[in-house]
């Protein structure tokens, strides 16, 4: 038996003392480079603040420089419409895969374990009694509500009711325009019109087709269009997309210039909710809103309807001021030929259709904003696939050693991967179904911060969050469940810790 | 003639040899140190039999070498007369012989979120095995697990030895040819312990099953064992 004094074992001390001196040198190098991490820390904690100090940093853009590239616009813009498509699939088929594991559960073993264990967690944290809605929700389907994957369905399919209202919204102003007038042929002044971009055509060029067109039997309609801004008394605004009609003496918006540019009556859209006979100012000009119109709203403008004669001489304050186009009740062509006849002093005119003008505005909004709430789509959908495969990773640390148990024991670990699947599938059916109607609320919040403004949720934005779900959920365990064999590590978790 | 007890699938690797496990100089080493060193021994069918030794010594590794969840550095290992393939991409018994051999671990490794009785028929379903309740709660109320309440409740909420019983009656439900335990009793008391042996004793003798356990202490156990090896530093004595 070794001698033990003060100094520990006297036949051992040459060796602990070799020992302790390299355990001390590699705590003095630990502590070397710890210090030189710490150096480089506050060194660059100095130049942050320092640059945001002096104001640098607020004008350091690290991405902005980046090139356009048209080829990744085009994609992002079909982007909401591929994944509405993969979701109209994939969730029927994930529903309908759970749902038929469950029917030949009651007849085969294997598959009354891959339900049954991808619907509860292996272990749990304590022993606390489950919540009632937790029990029934294990009972009935899976295990848990996987929150972050529904707020990244609900984000998707929210990026996508706002890219779908901010590009389609517009058109809804031209729809009820078009309503108003009966024709499908527009004379405008380009063939890329839309109500986001000016154009005119001249009060004698306008003359000429009207002439033109009565000598044909062709109804002709001008109208003159304009945006502008109505200001309420208490100060409140709103941007306007303003349409002159001419308009009969029965009309409530029936105006003579005699009567001077005071209290003009217009008609206001219904969504900016001025209460009927209230003053406001219309581009400067005092005006009272004596009715309302309906669905003249897009984003951020309301819809304003007003006699063309008093937008003429007090919004434009010019009695010769130009049409914005002219509707026809004819085909294109009769419309080009009564424009040739009519364009005698060659001003810049065309016809296009009324499909053609929807189109260019649709077109309009699509380019400038459908790719960045794609992108919002597709950055909820990497949320939710990177928030499930760490859940996955998770739930694999967690289980380890019951997988490894299974593994050892006997149980196949492609019926271990196939439950890991299965309760990604219902996780992703959960997401989706708690994901979809949270999404269901969220264009409340928009279209009561933005004028006009009428996102919605609809099939095809619940598609495009039930396709993040699925890519989420079931996309995110699969990295971890190919290396199930690794991951688990029979030997090593199996021995006792 | 002579009956063979084995199931019909399992009968082809079983050439009327008595031994249920031949272990031929099985090796094993963990960083350079020697956990075994040219152990062989043979185990009878039918019977139990205690490897024994201190912490350290590698009775436990030996276990694992035969549940085939470590491979050993050199030897070899034959259940039922086969081979342990250990260069199978499954490492394990499960491609062999699935649920002729039942395993118990150190720690009982229960689902602790399942109920009892799911934790031991779901390990039978995992395995395409329909459970036999009528098995199951004879084995358990023989265990002296005869609280139908307990059966519902999570396995967490059981206590230690109660835990250790369940993952036996787990490893027992298939009607295991061979049981390989690693000390099953480590969370029992002295009294608990002989119970549960005089059970495993019962269910041999009844049953023809074979038993091989690591134990820590086998003197508490004597009385139901048919034969003790004990292994020191890595080698038998």
């Amino acid at each position: 038996m070794n001698e033990i004094n003060n100094n520990g074992p006297n036949l051992n001390k040459p060796i602990l003392d070799e020992l302790g001196t390299s355990i001390e040198s590699e705590q003095r190098k630990s502590n070397r480079e710890r210090l030189a991490i710490g150096v480089a820390m506050a060194i660059g904690a100095t130049a942050v603040a320092g640059s945001i100090f002096t104001g640098d940093a607020s004008h350091f853009e690290i991405t902005k420089s980046m090139p356009f590239n048209p080829m990744a616009q085009q994609f992002m813009n079909s982007l909401d419409s591929y994944l509405a498509k993969f979701g109209e699939v994939s969730f029927p088929t994930v529903l309908a895969g759970i749902g038929l594991t469950k029917i030949f559960a009651n007849k085969n073993s294997k598959l009354d374990f891959i339900d049954k264990i991808s619907s509860k967690e292996m272990v749990s944290d304590s022993v606390h009694k489950e919540s009632f809605l937790k029990k029934i929700l294990q009972k009935s389907f899976a295990g848990r509500a996987a929150i972050l994957a529904a707020i990244g369905v609900t984000l998707a399919s929210f990026s996508v009711s706002v890219g779908n209202e901010v590009t389609n919204g517009p058109e809804r102003p031209i729809i009820a325009l078009m309503d108003k007038i009966p024709g499908d042929t527009l004379i405008t002044e380009s063939a890329q019109a839309q109500p986001m971009l000016d154009g005119q055509l001249s009060s004698s060029l306008v003359g000429h087709i009207e002439e033109n067109a009565q000598s044909k039997g062709v109804n002709a309609v001008a109208f003159t269009k304009n945006l502008g801004e109505i200001t309420l008394k208490n100060g409140e605004t709103y941007n306007t997309l303003e349409f002159g009609f001419e308009t009969p003496k029965t009309s409530k918006i029936y105006w003579t210039v005699t009567e001077g540019c005071k209290n003009i009556p217009v008609y206001v859209d219904r969504s900016a909710r001025i209460p009927l006979n209230s003053n406001i100012s219309i581009d400067g000009v005092s005006a009272i809103a004596t009715g309302e119109i309906n669905g003249f709203s897009a984003i951020g403008r309301e819809g304003v309807e007003m006699s063309d004669q008093v937008m003429k001489d007090c919004i434009q304050k010019n009695i010769k001021a130009p049409d914005y186009a002219v509707v026809l009740n004819t085909s294109p062509n009769e419309a080009k030929q009564i424009l040739d006849e009519s364009n005698t002093n060659h001003e810049a005119a065309t016809v296009i259709t009324k499909s053609q003008y929807l189109k260019n505005s649709v077109k309009f909004w699509e380019g400038n904003v459908k790719p960045i709430t794609n992108t919002l789509a597709l950055f909820s959908g990497l949320f939710a696939f990177v928030a499930m495969g760490a859940s996955m990773a998770g739930r694999l640390t967690r289980n380890k050693r019951e997988l490894a148990a299974m593994s050892a024991s006997g149980i196949n670990n492609g019926v271990i991967r196939a439950s890991e699947i299965l309760r990604a599938a219902k996780d992703s059916v959960i997401a989706t179904i708690v994901g979809g109607s949270i999404s269901l609320v969220t264009p409340f919040i928009v279209n009561s911060l933005e004028a006009g403004f009428k996102a919605g949720i609809g099939l095809e934005e619940l598609a495009v969050g039930a396709a993040v779900g699925t890519i989420g959920c079931i996309g995110g365990v699969i990295k971890p469940l190919i290396r199930i064999k690794k991951n688990i590590d029979v030997a090593e978790n199996t021995r006792v810790s | 003639m002579k009956r063979n007890p084995l199931p019909q699938h399992f009968r082809k690797y079983n050439i009327w040899t008595n031994k249920a496990v031949e272990i031929n100089d099985v090796h094993k080493s963990y960083m350079g140190s020697m956990a075994l060193k040219g152990i062989s021994l043979d185990i009878d069918k039918s019977s139990i039999t205690s490897i024994t030794g201190h912490s350290g010594s590698g009775k436990s590794t030996l276990l694992r070498i035969i549940q085939g969840i470590e491979k050993p550095d050199k030897g070899e290992v034959t259940i039922f007369n086969q081979k342990i393939d250990y260069s199978s991409p499954s490492i394990g018994l499960k491609n062999l012989i699935n649920q002729n051999v039942g395993i118990g671990f150190q720690s009982p490794m229960l689902m602790g979120n399942h109920s009892v009785l799911d934790n031991i028929q779901l390990y039978l379903k995992g395995k395409g095995v329909e459970p036999n309740f009528p098995t199951i709660l004879d084995l358990l109320f023989k265990f002296g697990l005869d609280n139908k309440k307990k059966l519902d409740q999570p396995a967490a909420s059981l206590s230690g030895g109660e835990q250790m019983k369940v993952a036996l009656v787990r490893a027992l439900a298939s009607k295991p040819q061979l049981l390989l335990l690693d000390e099953p009793t480590s969370a029992i008391d002295s009294m608990g312990t002989k119970n549960v042996f005089k059970t495993l004793r019962d269910i041999v003798d009844t049953t023809g099953t074979t038993i091989v356990t690591v134990t820590h202490d086998s003197d508490l156990i004597q009385d139901y064992i048919d034969k003790e090896v004990t292994i020191e530093s890595g080698e038998l004595l």
